[in-house]
C-alpha cells in the first residue's frame, strides 16, 4: 500500500514548513525511520524520518517550497507497486508528531544539480567560484562562461589589494537566524529603554545560594538563573509584556516561558524554560544547564526551542556594557543585560563604589508603549535590587 | 491621387531572409507587418542565390559522379542534362517561393509588390512602374533590401559576354570555356558547377589565395583539388584589360599575375566579385540613415543611425549569407520588442557548397593564435574515415582549434563531404561551451563522416584512433 508523506506538524504553533533538502531522491529505497527530508520551520531545521519503508516514488514538493502542515509532500510505495491517485493512503494525521529528531545544523545530502556549461564549470573550479552563488544568463538560466567571468571580476577584485574571500552558503541555522531577524527588524517597530541597576544584592544572593544549590543538585547556579526568576516574577505583574500580536489581535499568554539566548559556534539558539514562574531557582538552574548542554551538542528538540514568551540575552560574560537586542518574534520584548562593573555611584547621600549593570529592554511598540515598558523595567530593577521580593 | 497612408506596426523593405524571417517573428508577436518587395518574393536567397544554386550544384554533381563512375556513354548528353538541371532548379524555386507565400499569409503579413522609397523616416512610398501607388506608415522600419553586384573597372557586365551570377541561372547552353573573376566561395561554387559539366575554367582571384576569408589550410587544400580537376587558378591576379572580338571566343582578358601579363580568350566571363548595398532607389537620405562603404551602417542591435529604423541582411554588408540575415533579422525584432540582444558574428558559419564542401565556424588558426597566444589543434583527414573510404570521399579534413587551459573550442574548419552539415557539431559545441574533452565523451555512430569530428577532438591530445601517428 502506498503511503503519502505529509508535512509534519511538529509543534502547536507550527503552521507551515519549508523543504530544505530531500535526503532521498525519487527512485531511492528508503526504510522506515531513515532520515528522508530536511524541513525548516520558522524556528528550527530538522531531519524528518520516513514514516514507511519502500521506494520514494514521487516528490510532490521540491526543495525551497513552503507548504502548510499536513500537505502531502511525497509518495512512498513498494517496488513495482502501481500507484493510483485513489490508492494513496494518507497516514493518520497526528496533531503532533513525536520528535526524535535533533537540531540539524549541517547536512551532507547531495547538492542540487546546477545547470552549467562545461567550460564555465572548469573555470569556476579553477578559480574556486561556488557555482551555486551564480545566476546563469544562458538558455533557461544555464550558467555560461561569461557569468563565471563576471562573477570573478565582481567577487575577486584586484587580488593584491583584497584578500580572496570564502563564501558560506546561507543555510541551516544561519538561514533561520537571517530570516527571523530580518523579519523582526523590518516588521516590528522596536523601541529601547535602558536602566543601570545596582547588582549588590543580586550578587550577594548568588553567593548565598551557590553552594547550597550545588550540594542539592550538583549543578552550578548562575546569575542568569536568578535573572530568569526575576523576569518571570515581573512578567506576572505585567501580562501585557507576556504577549504576542497575531493579525489584529494581541494575545496575552498565560504561560510564562522564558527563552535564554545561547551562543553556538555557528549561530545562536534560544531554548525555552517553560513555566519559569512556577519553577524554583534550583529547577531553573537544572533546566537551563540541561538545555545549554543540549544546545552545544545540537540535540535540542523543537519543543525545547518553541513557545517562548520572552527572551533574555545576557552578554555580561562577553564583556559588553550595554546593547539593544532584536526582538525574537512573535514575542513582545527582549531584555539585554550587560556586564557588572564596579563603579562610583551616588548611594545613600555619598559617592560609593557599587557593582552596576545595564539592563536594556527592547519592546514591540505595536503592543506596548514607553510608559508600560518603563514600569516593567523598573519592576525588574526593584526585584534585582531587592531579591527578597521574589519570595512575595 | 494617393490614398490615405496605411498604418502598420512594422514595415519591412525586402522579402529575402533578412526580411521574411523578421516579418514572421514580429507578426507572431502580434505586430501588424507589411513587406514591400520590388522583384521576386523571397529575394536573392530563394530566387537567385542559395536555393537555385544548390539545385544546380546537385544536378551537376550527379552528372559528374556518373561520369566519374564511367556510367555516361554519350558525353553529348551533357547539354540536355544541363537543360534538365535548369528545369529542376526552376521547380525548386517555385516550391520554396510558394511555401514562403503560404507562411506569410498564415501570419497575416501584408505583402506589397512594388518599389519602396522613403518619404520621411516614418513613411514609405510604394511605386509600381514608376508611379506612386501606396503610402505606408510605421513607427518601425526594417531595411532588408539585399545587395547587388558591383562592377569594377575594367570589367563591366553586359549580360551577354560578361555575365553575373543572375545570368547563369537563365543560361540555356553551357559555355565552351569560362573565366570566373572572384575566388571567394561563390566564385568557387560556380567553378565547381561548370567544372562538373566539363567546362574549362580559369579562376581569377586578386588575393594571394582563393577563399581568402576561410582557414588558410582550406584554401591551400582546395586549390590543390581544383588543380587536380584541371581548373586553372590564378591568385594575386587582376584583369587589366578586356577586349571584345567577333569570333567563337569573343572575350580577350589580359591578366597581370605577379608582374606577368597574359592574355587569354574566353567565350564568357563570369563576375562574382564585390557587392554593394541595394539602396539606390530607396531615397535613403530622407530616412537620415548613415551609410558605410556602400552599405547601411548598423550597431550590434541592428539599429541604424535613425531612430526606429533597423537593417538586416546583405544590405548591411559584412558577409553575404542567408543565415547571417536570419540572425540579424531576429536580433532586429528582439530589439524592436525591447530585448536588448546583440548580433554574434563569431557564431555565423562560413560555408562553401562546392566540390568539395567547406565550412568554418569561429576563429581561424591565425586569428586564434593572435588572440590566445598558444592554441591546440586537433585534425583528422577524411582519408582515414571509414565512411569516406566506403564512399570514395577521401578529400579534406576536420580541424578543431581549442584553447589550452579549458579545452574551449575556438574554431572548427571542415573541408570535405557534408562539411556544411558537419559544421553544426562545431556550432553547437561553441555556442554552448562544450569543450574538446566533452566531445571525446560522445558516442558517434559508425561509420559516419561525423566520426572525423570525434577523431579530430581526440587528436587534440594525440589520442586519435584511426590514424597513423607522426
Amino acid at each position: 500500500m502506498a503511503t503519502t508523506v505529509i508535512m509534519p506538524k511538529l509543534g502547536l504553533t507550527m503552521t507551515e514548513g519549508t523543504i530544505e533538502k530531500w535526503l532521498k531522491q525519487e527512485g531511492d529505497r528508503v526504510e522506515k525511520g531513515e532520515p528522508l527530508v530536511e524541513i525548516i520551520t520558522e524556528k528550527i531545521n530538522f531531519q524528518y524520518e520516513s514514516p514507511a519503508s519502500g521506494v520514494l516514488r514521487k516528490i510532490l514538493h521540491h526543495e525551497g517550497e513552503t507548504v502548510p502542515v499536513t500537505t502531502p509532500i511525497a509518495i512512498i510505495a513498494e517496488e513495482g507497486e502501481a500507484v493510483a491517485e485513489g490508492e494513496m493512503v494518507k497516514p493518520e494525521v497526528p496533531v503532533e508528531v513525536p520528535l526524535p529528531a535533533a537540531v540539524q545544523r549541517e547536512s551532507k545530502a547531495p547538492s542540487k544539480r546546477i545547470f552549467v556549461s562545461p567550460i564555465a564549470r572548469k573555470i569556476a573550479q579553477e578559480k574556486r567560484i561556488d557555482l551555486s552563488t551564480i545566476q546563469g544568463s544562458g538558455p533557461m538560466g544555464r550558467i555560461i562562461k561569461m557569468d563565471v567571468l563576471k562573477a570573478i571580476e565582481k567577487g575577486v577584485a584586484p587580488p593584491v589589494r583584497k584578500p580572496s574571500e570564502k563564501t558560506i552558503p546561507l543555510k541551516g541555522i544561519r538561514r533561520i537566524i537571517a530570516k527571523r531577524m530580518t523579519e523582526s527588524f523590518q516588521n516590528v517597530p522596536h523601541f529601547y529603554l535602558s536602566l543601570e541597576i545596582d547588582m549588590t544584592a543580586c550578587l550577594a544572593l548568588h553567593e548565598q545560594l551557590r553552594e547550597e544549590v550545588e550540594r542539592r543538585v550538583r549543578q552550578r547556579l548562575t546569575l542568569t538563573d536568578i535573572l530568569v526568576k526575576v523576569i518571570a516574577s515581573a512578567l506576572k505583574e505585567h501580562p501585557i509584556i507576556n504577549s504576542r500580536i497575531e493579525g489584529d489581535q494581541i494575545h496575552l499568554i498565560e504561560e510564562i516561558n522564558i527563552g535564554v539566548a545561547i551562543a553556538l559556534e555557528d549561530g545562536l539558539i534560544v531554548p525555552v524554560i517553560r513555566h519559569a514562574d512556577q519553577k524554583s531557582l534550583t529547577e531553573i538552574a537544572v533546566t537551563l544547564r540541561e538545555l545549554t548542554q543540549k544546545a552545544k551538542e545540537g540535540k535540542l528538540s523543537l519543543e525545547e526551542v518553541g513557545g517562548g514568551t520572552f527572551t533574555l540575552s545576557n552578554m555580561g560574560m562577553l564583556g559588553i556594557d550595554k546593547f539593544n537586542a532584536i526582538i525574537n518574534p512573535p514575542e513582545c520584548s527582549i531584555l539585554g543585560v550587560g556586564r557588572t562593573v564596579q563603579k562610583p555611584v551616588f548611594y545613600g547621600g555619598e559617592i560609593k563604589v557599587r557593582p552596576m549593570a545595564w539592563f536594556s529592554l527592547s519592546s514591540d511598540h505595536r503592543i506596548v508603549d514607553g510608559a508600560t515598558a518603563a514600569s516593567f523595567l523598573n519592576d525588574i530593577k526593584k526585584l534585582v535590587e531587592n531579591p527578597p521580593y521574589l519570595l512575595l | 491621387m494617393q490614398n490615405e497612408p496605411k498604418i502598420f506596426d512594422l514595415i519591412i523593405i525586402g522579402s529575402g531572409p533578412g526580411g521574411y524571417l523578421p516579418a514572421i517573428l514580429s507578426a507572431q508577436k502580434g505586430l501588424s507587418v507589411a513587406v514591400v518587395e520590388k522583384r521576386d518574393l523571397g529575394g536573392t536567397c530563394l530566387n537567385r542565390g542559395c536555393i537555385p544554386t544548390k539545385a544546380l550544384l546537385h544536378e551537376a554533381f550527379l552528372w559528374d559522379a556518373f561520369d566519374q563512375s564511367g556510367l555516361i556513354r554519350n558525353k553529348d548528353e551533357v547539354a540536355s542534362h544541363f537543360k534538365k538541371a535548369l528545369e529542376k532548379k526552376n521547380a525548386a524555386v517555385q516550391q520554396v517561393v510558394s511555401g514562403l507565400r503560404n507562411l506569410l499569409s498564415r501570419d497575416r503579413i501584408t505583402v506589397i509588390q512594388g518599389e519602396a522609397c522613403f518619404l520621411n523616416p516614418r513613411t514609405i512610398g510604394v511605386k509600381r512602374d514608376g508611379k506612386a501607388v501606396e503610402t505606408l506608415e510605421a513607427d518601425r522600419i526594417l531595411i532588408a533590401s539585399g545587395a547587388v553586384p558591383k562592377d569594377e573597372n575594367p570589367v563591366k557586365r553586359d549580360g551577354r559576354y560578361v555575365i553575373g551570377s543572375d545570368d547563369v541561372l537563365t543560361m540555356t547552353d553551357l559555355p565552351a570555356n569560362l573565366a570566373i573573376i572572384g575566388g571567394g566561395r561563390r566564385g568557387l561554387e560556380f567553378t565547381t558547377f561548370f567544372n562538373a559539366y566539363g567546362v574549362p575554367i580559369t579562376l581569377i582571384e586578386k588575393e594571394n589565395r582563393i577563399l581568402p576569408k576561410m582557414e588558410r589550410e582550406i584554401s591551400i587544400r582546395c586549390k590543390g583539388l581544383l588543380a587536380k580537376r584541371k581548373v586553372k587558378v590564378l591568385t594575386e591576379a587582376s584583369v587589366v584589360s578586356i577586349d571584345f572580338i567577333e569570333r567563337e571566343m569573343p572575350v580577350d582578358l589580359t591578366v597581370v599575375q605577379k608582374g606577368k601579363k597574359e592574355t587569354s580568350s574566353f567565350q564568357k566571363v563570369l563576375v562574382v566579385g564585390e557587392r554593394r548595398g541595394n539602396i539606390e532607389d530607396l531615397d535613403i537620405e530622407k530616412a537620415s540613415v548613415s551609410l558605410k562603404d556602400g552599405f547601411i551602417f548598423v550597431d550590434s542591435h541592428m539599429k541604424t543611425s535613425s531612430a526606429g529604423i533597423y537593417a538586416a541582411g546583405d544590405v548591411v554588408g559584412k558577409a553575404f549569407y542567408a543565415h547571417k540575415a536570419f540572425h540579424e533579422g531576429k536580433i532586429a525584432v528582439e530589439n524592436m520588442l525591447g530585448k536588448e540582444s546583440e548580433a554574434d558574428y563569431r557564431m555565423i558559419p562560413k560555408c562553401l557548397y562546392g566540390y568539395p564542401e567547406a565550412a568554418s565556424i569561429g576563429l581561424t588558426e591565425e586569428e586564434a593564435t593572435k588572440e590566445y597566444g598558444e592554441v591546440q589543434i586537433g585534425k583528422f583527414p577524411f582519408m582515414a574515415c571509414g565512411r569516406s573510404i566506403a564512399t570514395g570521399n577521401l578529400e579534406g579534413m576536420v580541424k578543431i582549434i581549442s584553447e589550452k587551459k579549458y579545452g574551449e573550442i575556438l574554431g572548427v574548419h571542415i573541408l570535405g563531404p557534408h562539411a556544411t552539415e558537419l559544421i553544426h557539431l562545431g556550432t553547437m559545441a561553441m555556442r554552448h561551451e562544450i569543450g574538446v574533452e566533452e566531445i571525446k565523451e560522445m558516442i558517434f555512430a559508425h561509420p559516419t563522416f561525423s566520426e572525423s569530428f570525434l577523431e579530430a577532438a581526440l587528436d587534440t591530445y594525440g589520442e586519435a584512433i584511426h590514424m597513423m601517428k607522426g
